[in-house]
């Protein structure tokens, strides 16, 4: 699986260079398109960490509300890093920063419940 | 969803570039603006349609309703 994520990378580096000196814009499209192929192919991996963690919480140690949001911010944090390195790629570094913040509020919604519920655990042994 | 699609969006530039020039070189450059157009607006559907693809995997993935 690895090496069918290398070729296609490796190819998809190829044919951006060409495709840069003739039509900028397709080469980003092309770009895209690598990075989307790479994605969909190491999408069994991630199936098998979100069993994991799926077994964590059937042994009963870890409730779900605590499994959920963790979730939420893997997605979350990969869609914005997904989009905030193709800005950069293709030259626009400020849009690439403003998607960043703006997929740390997002984290920072989605990760505030279990901040207080620690909050609330360490004034109860106080 | 293989390597075919790489292949399919980089002809695609390719021969909007080759048309383009062949255009200009007729003397008729506004067609050969709007062939490049034409060239980019189906690079970019077809594109769209995978980002679409990989939003959706993403959000059922990571349950992110």
């Amino acid at each position: 699986m690895l090496i069918k994520i290398i070729g296609i990378g490796v190819c998809t580096i190829i044919i951006n260079i060409v495709l840069k000196q003739y039509k900028p814009e397709i080469a980003v499209i092309s770009n895209i398109c690598g990075a989307l192929i790479i994605f969909t192919l190491s999408m069994s991996g991630i199936n098998d960490i979100i069993g994991e963690f799926v077994n964590l919480h059937n042994q009963g140690n870890i409730s779900l509300d605590i499994i959920n949001p963790i979730m939420k911010v893997i997605g979350v944090g990969y869609i914005t890093e997904f989009t905030s390195d193709l800005a950069e790629d293709s030259g626009n570094k400020l849009i690439a920063s403003k998607i960043l913040l703006g997929g740390k509020i997002a984290i920072c919604t989605l990760a505030f419940p279990i901040i207080k519920k620690l909050i609330s655990a360490i004034f109860s042994l106080i | 969803m293989d390597i075919d699609v790489i292949f399919k969006i980089a002809a695609i530039g390719i021969l909007t570039a080759v048309i383009s020039q062949i255009l200009q070189h007729q003397g008729k450059s506004e067609i050969a603006t709007l062939a490049t157009l034409a060239g980019l607006v189906i690079a970019l559907i077809m594109v769209l349609n995978m980002v679409s693809g990989l939003f959706d995997t993403v959000k059922t993935l990571f349950n992110l309703y």
